[in-house]
């Protein structure tokens, strides 16, 4: 589901800061040079540019083979051109090289002369890379040698940003399962299972607008064990409360907009035992603290989180569907490069009875709570997302 | 929360004096019903409720406790109407509005008089379009020269002073991806020569009527921007404003060319041609086959082809691609400007200081 | 027309002369007194308007220099001649301060030429004012008329240019007023003055380009003979412009060049002064004038008939007392007593009828005489064939008795029978005498002479072709429009018979009559004509003496009757006559007859017995 993209960068971010930063260094050590982008190169150089460790994604090659064809069909008889290259999209100067250098490489299969300089008998190209939200669109200005100026040919070929692919390799595979932790009728904003040590019951924390609600099993039955944590809380947080809980830090964060500000609210003690249980506001002006929001390439405005586990050569990551809060949902599992740019989809997507309203990475690293409102019931479901990675 | 708004009227059955006008009343009625809720037979109540309402005069907006999505943080919204930009911006530096609707041309005055100043991405196309069909307009030879004449980059950085940018094709480049492929420079030698031409083939001399809205002022400015750089190459013409009350886009009788603003409905480049064409039938008509299905399913391609066949038919010339400049006092929070076909997002603004 | 007339128009005729002559000069020297007034007045009021627009001008200039030394301005100056400095913050600025200075014109201009802000035509940004560049030195230039471009079309404005300078570059503040209506209606102007503007900036008069301070004028085209003398030679002149039929309506106008810095004609302002008051005193002297030569004439008039009566008086009396004269009045005078040539002429009339009067009447004497003389000659010449033969008759019977008494008784018959018969002739030349001395009084009706000539020539129809006698054609011309005269009816008929008899005596051995009428003037004229032996001149004079005859038989008072029918109508007789051809009797009648006898070509003139 589309959430505000501030929301999942904070969360992502605060997430991070507990507990993914240090897998995020290790990955930085081991994505060393084997992995190292190729220097960027935005302007034409007859065939120079450095090869890429790894091939491009299926569409794009498919789309270069495709202008590249469009391109020798428009040229007619002229079999001589230059070749000039701009970069006007958000793709980083890497993709940028690696695409020219394809597309030379594909001109070249076309049997077209490339050269350096014009004459009477050459052509001229220009291919601009551009993008709209969704797609990438690639551009070839075509000039022939008869008419050297004016608006020229235009030939183009798009792309689905969300159709990027990325071969990381082995052809991993992202298996993903779900399992419902919590569902009630009233909106909850996270919902952890909590392990008592030395108890063998089950205990569920629910984080609310308005407070913390403690349940434990009893004859298969949940029942409500002591007091609840009431916040006090503004109205307006009925609206854009926005909450996680660290189980295993035994830490409830709630905050209301974008992220963690002076307003937020923090709740330690131990949720097995809801009377220790303290809450307090939070003075956390955390603006700038986080870094840049990070964002799926082509989906900033939907829910994402990054896992911290690798699968291949990249993280693993759980994005939603397009949806909004009146369409069911799905959790698709995606593997970002850790060179940044594309993440590519991998595996078949988890269908939810409505729209995920949240997704809060868990502790262990390859899991994410899925906050699911389900269309049929309206009952608010928490589920917890594992993604499996697999060759 | 005070807002100071242009309207008029919120009767949405009577047509809208300006494009504007029609903006804003689309607004305040994505404030009022929830229409994302597209199973219910009623659109549900949005996030406000109408607490009062005086036509002309005042509109009170409530938050609406029961919205499914939550309530509004805001407890109130107020607009207070037909109220003039200078009047409206003066209001911002009294502290008596929180968020105002800026004109283009205003928007550097209003940095410069401390406003807070908010703009979205370009998605309003302003343009020449041209009478066309069998009730006459300027021929072929005119158009050219003309559309040869303009000089976007003044328009754009003087008279929208830099709010916006110069418009070569009918979609901005974020949005088609294509916009740079449409020369947006002034070919002042050709119109010259076609104004030439014209002059030799034409006694008496051409002379163009190009209308504006009488309530814009930016349109107003261009209008006259345009026939100075039409006078400059020997084509006579005259800015007149229409009447009051005329619909956004028609053309009344005796006017040659008028200025018209077209807003983007939506960010997906097919649907927005498709609006497009269904807005402008007369220059939809012009590409002939070049625009088929568009919409959804139009492709990148198919998009620029239908684009330059409108572009190239000079039935519309496009001049500059607007943002929605909107002044907002410093204690709103949490503001993000809308985009194309988004609504106000005053259901999730808050006010820093208000009482909890 | 008579010399009295002649003379009269001839002092009236003299008088009008020397009053025109008078009234004449002095219209045009009262009116070149009022065009000398009304010049001087004009004069002032252009060198009052040089003032003014000399004055605003100043204004402007200072207006212009405020401007540049505003903060605002050196700011925008400073920013401007920095390498990033954009113009484009300061597009709109040029309006508010025309607003505040009161200028109908600002332009901010950069350094190259580039308009910055223009106040009259905001879009006109970012075009080019080249000609502000151009000369060094601004502040000696001061204020000047230029033309300047505006959305609605080029307008003229009194201009002053003032330069910002900031390092090596500097800004051109270009302000000034626009000569408009409202700046025609700034001017202070005397009553009776108006000002009108006339801009300068088309090709050819344009009547849209004419401004009045008031109401548009009724017909600007009146003004173009004007305006373009000044588009091609630029320097003051006048022109009077009569509005309609009265020429009160009139006005003056002055036209003065508006020049610009390269001294091209811009504008014409005419100053305009109505002639009226000058018209109107013009009127009044003229009316008075002509009152005066009227009243003059009409005393000349009176004057010159009176003078003239007094002059043709004496010449009158002659005249009527010729007239008299050739009347017949003879007895005529004219009562004259001056000395001069006129008093002399009378005298010398009178002395002339008298004379006349004597001769006539011995003439009449001896035409009297001659005409006793006559008649006994005749009365003897008649008497004596009766008488012989009596006296012969008586002798016979004496001697019959005396010598052969067997024969007195027949011889006593015989002579008895001539005695009879010659007593007889006796008495018929004694009826004819006494008819003569008995001719009655005409009695006048209403006669057409055609009806007596046809009743004549019927009459004598039997006569004209009577057996053993040669006949005599008859042939009328008689003029059938012949008018109706006033005349005895019998008298003239007689006549007529009188003359066809006479005729018929000349041809003998037949021939042709032809009488013939016509009319002229109202006189009616007979002509009766034959084909006979004619008339010796010497008979032809004597032809209407009494018993005057050539024939053999007759008293010789036919034509005697008619010449004294012809004299009682007031008419004229004539004969012409050519030895053996025919003669020809002319009668001239008159429609009325006048009492004044005809003199004939007879011989004497036999008067009418009262």
């Amino acid at each position: 589901m589309r959430v505000p993209r501030q929301f999942s960068s904070w969360l992502f971010w605060l997430t991070c800061f507990i507990t993914c930063l240090a897998p995020l260094r290790t990955l930085a050590q081991t994505t060393g040079p084997e992995v190292a982008a190729p220097s960027a190169a935005t302007t034409a150089a007859a065939g120079s540019a450095a090869p890429l460790a790894a091939p491009l994604p299926k569409e794009w090659s498919d789309a270069i083979g495709s202008l590249a064809k469009k391109i020798k069909a428009a040229l007619g008889d002229s079999q001589a051109l230059t070749l000039e290259f701009q970069n006007i999209s958000s793709l980083s100067d890497t993709d940028a090289a690696a695409i020219e250098s394809a597309f030379r490489t594909a001109l070249l299969g076309e049997h077209l002369e490339l050269r350096a300089a014009a004459d009477e008998t050459t052509a001229k190209v220009r291919v601009t890379l551009s993008e709209t939200a969704q797609e990438d669109v690639w551009i070839a200005q075509l000039w022939s040698a008869a008419v050297p100026s004016g608006a020229g040919a235009v030939e183009i070929v798009s792309v689905d940003k969300r159709e990027e692919r990325f071969q990381s390799g082995a052809g991993q595979h992202i298996a993903l399962d779900k399992r419902l932790v919590w569902e009630q009728a009233d909106r909850l904003l996270d919902a952890a299972a909590v392990e008592a040590p030395g108890s063998s019951a089950s205990y569920r924390v629910v984080l609310e607008p308005k407070g913390l609600a403690f349940y434990a099993a009893e004859n298969s039955q949940w029942t409500v064990v002591g007091e609840r944590v009431a916040f006090t809380t503004p109205a307006k947080w009925l609206r854009s409360a926005r909450g996680v809980i660290d189980a295993e830090g035994r830490v409830a964060w709630v905050w209301e907009g974008d992220g963690p500000t002076e307003a937020s609210i923090r709740c330690a003690g131990d949720f097995a035992n809801a009377s220790s249980v303290q809450c307090a506001a939070w003075n956390q002006t955390a603006s700038g603290q986080f870094g840049k929001p990070w964002g799926m390439r082509g989906r900033e405005d939907r829910a994402s989180v990054m896992l911290e586990q690798q699968c291949g050569t990249g993280l693993m990551a759980l994005s939603t569907g397009d949806g909004d809060w009146t369409q069911t949902d799905e959790v698709q599992g995606y593997i970002v490069s850790a060179t940044g740019g594309a993440a590519v989809a991998s595996g078949d997507p988890m269908a939810m009875n409505g729209p995920v309203m949240e997704l809060i990475p868990q502790g262990q690293g390859n899991a994410a709570r899925a906050i699911v409102r389900d269309l049929a019931t309206g009952n608010y479901e928490a589920y917890v997302v594992t993604a499996t990675c697999s060759e | 929360m005070e807002i100071g708004a242009v309207i008029q009227s919120l009767d949405m059955s009577a047509a809208a004096t300006t494009a504007g006008e029609a903006a804003a009343r689309a607004q305040i009625d994505a404030l009022i019903y929830d229409r994302t809720n597209a199973q219910a037979a009623q659109p549900a109540a949005g996030p406000f409720r109408i607490s009062a309402w005086e036509p002309g005069k005042r509109l009170a907006l409530a938050a609406n406790d029961d919205f499914p999505q939550g309530r509004p943080f805001v407890d109130a919204i107020e607009f207070t109407m037909g109220r003039t930009a200078k009047d409206r911006m003066l209001d911002m530096e009294l502290g008596k509005t929180d968020f105002i609707e800026i004109p283009q041309d205003q928007t550097r005055r209003a940095s410069d008089a401390g406003i807070r100043v908010s703009e979205s991405k370009p998605d309003e196309l302003l343009a020449i379009l041209f009478a066309w069909g069998d009730g006459g307009g300027p021929s072929a030879a005119v158009r050219e020269a003309l559309a040869e004449a303009v000089d976007r980059a003044t328009i754009v950085n003087f008279i929208l002073q830099k709010t916006g940018e110069p418009a070569g094709g009918l979609l901005p480049q974020w949005m088609s991806g294509t916009a740079f492929l449409f020369s947006i420079a002034a070919d002042a030698a050709g119109a010259k020569a076609h104004g030439e031409e014209l002059r030799a083939q034409n006694q008496p001399p051409v002379r163009v009527a190009l209308g504006y809205d009488s309530g814009d002022s930016v349109e107003e400015t261009v209008a006259e921007r345009i026939v100075v750089d039409a006078q400059a190459v020997g084509i006579s013409g005259t800015a007149r404003a229409l009447q009051q009350g005329t619909a956004p886009g028609s053309m009344p009788a005796g006017f040659d060319a008028r200025i018209v603003r077209w807003r983007i409905p939506s960010a997906q480049p097919g649907a927005a041609m498709e609006n497009f064409l269904a807005a402008f039938p007369e220059v939809a008509a012009s590409a002939g086959d070049a625009c088929g299905a568009m919409g959804q399913v139009a492709s990148a391609d198919g998009i620029y082809k239908c684009e330059r066949a409108i572009v190239d038919a000079r039935g519309i010339v496009p001049l500059a691609f607007l943002p929605e400049v909107y002044g907002l006092s410093a204690r709103v929070r949490d503001w993000v400007a809308p985009g194309p076909g988004g609504s106000w997002p005053l259901a999730d603004v808050w006010l820093e200081g208000s009482a909890e | 027309m008579t010399f009295r007339a002649k003379l009269f128009w001839v002092f009236t005729l003299a008088l009008l002369l020397s009053v025109g002559l008078v009234a004449a000069g002095v219209t045009v020297l009262t009116r070149r007194a009022f065009d000398d007034l009304n010049r001087e007045h004009s004069d002032a009021l252009v060198a009052q308007f040089q003032r003014e627009f000399d004055r605003r001008g100043e204004e402007v200039v200072n207006r212009v220099r405020a401007i540049a030394g505003e903060e605002a301005t050196i700011h925008m100056a400073v920013d401007l001649s920095l390498p990033k400095g954009d113009a484009s913050v300061y597009v709109y600025d040029a309006r508010g301060v025309a607003q505040s200075h009161e200028l109908d014109f600002l332009d901010f201009v950069n350094s190259d030429g580039t308009i910055i802000s223009s106040g009259e035509w905001p879009a006109h940004f970012n075009s080019k004012m080249d000609w502000v560049t151009q000369p060094a030195d601004w502040a000696a230039v001061g204020s000047f008329l230029t033309r300047m471009e505006t959305a609605d079309g080029p307008a003229l404005g009194l201009m002053a240019v003032t330069r910002v300078p900031v390092a090596d570059k500097a800004i051109y503040i270009v302000g000034g007023e626009r000569l408009d209506k409202g700046f025609l209606s700034s001017l202070v102007l005397p009553p009776g003055m108006r000002a009108l503007l006339y801009l300068n900036l088309d090709q050819g008069f344009q009547a849209t380009d004419l401004i009045s301070s008031g109401e548009a004028e009724a017909e600007p085209e009146r003004f173009a003979p004007l305006i373009g003398e000044e588009r091609a030679a630029p320097s003051p002149q006048t022109m009077r412009i009569q509005w309609n039929y009265d020429t009160a309506s009139t006005e003056m106008f002055h036209a003065l060049p508006l020049v610009g810095r390269q001294k091209e004609l811009l504008g014409v302002l005419l100053v305009g002064n109505s002639l009226r008051n000058v018209v109107l005193v013009e009127r009044r002297i003229r009316y008075l004038a002509l009152i005066v030569a009227g009243v003059g004439l009409l005393l000349g008039a009176i004057l010159s008939w009176w003078a003239a009566a007094r002059v043709t008086r004496p010449v009158t009396k002659l005249v009527t007392a010729a007239q008299e004269v050739a009347e017949g009045n003879w007895s005529a005078h004219v009562d004259v007593r001056g000395r001069d040539e006129v008093g002399r002429l009378a005298r010398s009339f009178n002395q002339m009828t008298q004379q006349l009067i004597d001769q006539r009447e011995r003439l009449i004497q001896a035409e009297r005489v001659a005409a006793w003389r006559e008649v006994a000659r005749r009365l003897a010449h008649e008497l004596k064939n009766p008488l012989f033969p009596l006296q012969t008759t008586v002798e016979n019977m004496q001697r019959a008795k005396e010598k052969n008494p067997e024969l007195f008784d027949e011889v006593f018959r015989e002579s008895t029978r001539i005695l009879l018969a010659e007593i007889e002739n006796l008495k018929t030349i004694a009826g004819r005498f006494s008819d003569f001395s008995k001719m009655p009084q005409p009695e006048f009706a209403t006669v057409n002479v055609n009806d007596i000539v046809r009743d004549v020539v019927k009459l004598f129809e039997a006569q004209f072709g009577a057996v053993g006698r040669p006949p005599i054609t008859p042939e009328l011309h008689l003029e059938e429009e012949l008018p109706a005269i006033q005349a005895d009816a019998a008298m003239l008929r007689r006549a007529v018979e009188n003359l066809v008899l006479n005729a018929m005596d000349a041809m003998p051995a037949g021939g042709v009559l032809m009488l013939r009428t016509t009319h002229k003037d109202g006189t009616v004229m007979l002509e009766v004509s034959d084909t006979g032996a004619g008339l010796t001149p010497e008979e032809s004079e004597r032809i209407f003496t009494p018993y005057y005859t050539t024939k053999q038989h007759g008293t010789g008072l036919g034509l005697a009757i008619v010449q004294s029918v012809v004299s009682d109508h007031g008419g004229r007789i004539s004969v012409e006559s050519e030895s053996g051809v025919g003669t020809s009797f002319h009668i001239e009648l008159p429609s009325h007859p006048r009492k004044r006898p005809q003199k004939t070509s007879g011989s004497l003139q036999q008067e009418k017995e009262a």
